[in-house]
């Protein structure tokens, strides 16, 4: 596991530290994103924990370098009570923490692309990362056992019928949230953000109220402004003509 | 030429001669001017013929202007020198007739096509392609279209000369040509 930040901007939820945790068997990843660096422990035991129970196994071992987040007497307390067993790298030497290191720049990568491709603000940062990490998790191939780390973490295959565009344009259905008058619009205009991790609900920035909400009845528009530009004009439009227009072949000119 | 002066754009009087028509009979030109049919275009130095009871348009000119006219069994078609059509006159009995009000050629859009490949691109937060036909052939996941996406499809929207060398060996020309 790996913490990266500060970032420049704050996030949308106020964070400016991202911690990630890479499953080394199955490469599975969570992004736990915190305000303050101290609240590492905290996070990395509500993880711990939920994952012992889900999994219904002990953690043999962490891996971290030797950021005072990871090496201090909260988590030795924890990983002596716990008998885990904490690896660190050796000191100056992050090719040894390589694995999540290697992760932490695929998100960054990925949220940067995200980020810059139609302009969105920095602060909705976490949110680019998060859904990078739940895309990837779903995505990649482990090599060797040609497997994605979801198929090897939960057991099943990724499904991927949801997914939809970071950043789209969405509509929010207004489903008794507020009351609304007779002729009001029933949609909010949104921006889709990311998949909840707890629910299977989209996270939406909701235009109209301004605040970030969980919402399953959504909308999409996942046309890309930038991309419509760069269609080729359509060479057969003269064919497209004549068939409107005539109903015979003609020579050509 | 026309003989109505109700159809004119803009016109301009001035007495300019005769025209003189296939049984030697002679018609006074009154003036000349444009028409137009609203918005696509319009035709310039058209002639207010006295008495005439046709409109009619010269081959001739349009030909010196640049376009090229075609007669075929039932219509014709004017093109203009990029070779596309600009009008199309239909045929009635033995005459050629254009009907300039509804001859609006602009382009209608008539049906679009979503690139399902570029979305699923975007979807997938801009995964390799050959790693999406990968997660498609060993069959890794559930709910993704069988599309196959192509290096070319990604290819076309670039640039020319963005284009990196890699991408411009001749097999691939060969595919953007057909393309």
């Amino acid at each position: 596991m790996d913490l990266f930040g500060p970032s420049r901007t704050m996030s949308f939820g106020g964070n400016l530290y991202a911690l990630v945790i890479v499953d080394d068997f199955s490469r599975y990843t969570w992004t736990l994103f915190l305000a303050a660096k101290n609240y590492t422990f905290h996070a990395f035991k509500i993880l711990a924990n939920m994952l012992e129970n889900e999994k219904s196994s002990k953690i043999v071992s962490i891996r971290s370098d030797h950021g005072g987040e990871f090496q201090n007497e909260k988590f030795e307390h924890f990983c002596e009570k716990h008998g885990i067993n904490h690896i660190l790298s050796a000191p100056r030497t992050q090719q040894q923490n390589g694995v999540v290191e290697r992760k932490n720049r695929s998100l960054e990568k990925l949220a940067r692309t995200m980020l810059n491709e139609n302009s969105l603000p920095k602060y909705f940062w976490a949110d680019a990362v998060n859904t990078a990490s739940y895309v990837l998790n779903r995505v990649l191939i482990r090599p060797i056992y040609k497997k994605t780390p979801y198929k090897l973490f939960q057991g099943r295959r990724p499904i991927l019928s949801h997914l939809k565009v970071f950043r789209c344009k969405c509509f929010i259905l207004n489903n008794g949230k507020k009351s609304l008058g007779k002729f009001d619009a029933k949609a909010n205009e949104g921006v889709f953000l990311g998949y909840a991790t707890q629910s299977h609900v989209y996270r939406v920035y909701n235009k109209i109220l301004m605040i970030v909400e969980k919402s399953m009845h959504v909308v999409f528009d996942e046309t890309n402004p930038k991309l419509q530009d760069q269609v080729p004009k359509n060479a057969n439009e003269e064919d497209l003509l004549r068939s409107r227009f005539l109903h015979q072949k003609s020579p050509l000119l | 030429m026309t003989g109505d002066k109700t159809k004119f754009a803009k016109l301009e009087l001035k007495e300019e001669g005769f025209v003189t028509y296939g049984d030697n009979n002679k018609g006074r030109i009154l003036g000349n001017g444009v028409i137009t049919n609203g918005s696509s275009f319009n035709i310039k130095n058209v002639l207010l013929v006295e008495g005439l009871k046709h409109n009619l348009i010269s081959i001739s000119q349009l030909c010196d202007k640049g376009f090229k006219v075609m007669f075929e069994p039932n219509n014709c078609l004017i093109y203009d020198a990029h070779g596309s059509i600009v009008l199309i006159g239909k045929r009635v009995n033995n005459i050629y007739l254009l009907d300039l009000h509804h001859a609006s050629f602009s382009i209608h859009c008539l049906h679009t096509k979503e690139d399902d490949t570029w979305l699923w691109n975007r979807r997938l937060c801009h995964i390799h392609m050959q790693h999406f036909n990968r997660l498609n052939r060993k069959q890794l996941v559930e709910g993704l279209p069988k599309l196959k996406l192509r290096r070319i499809d990604c290819v076309k929207h670039v640039k020319k000369e963005n284009r990196p060398r890699s991408l411009l060996n001749p097999k691939m020309l060969c595919q953007l040509k057909d393309l």
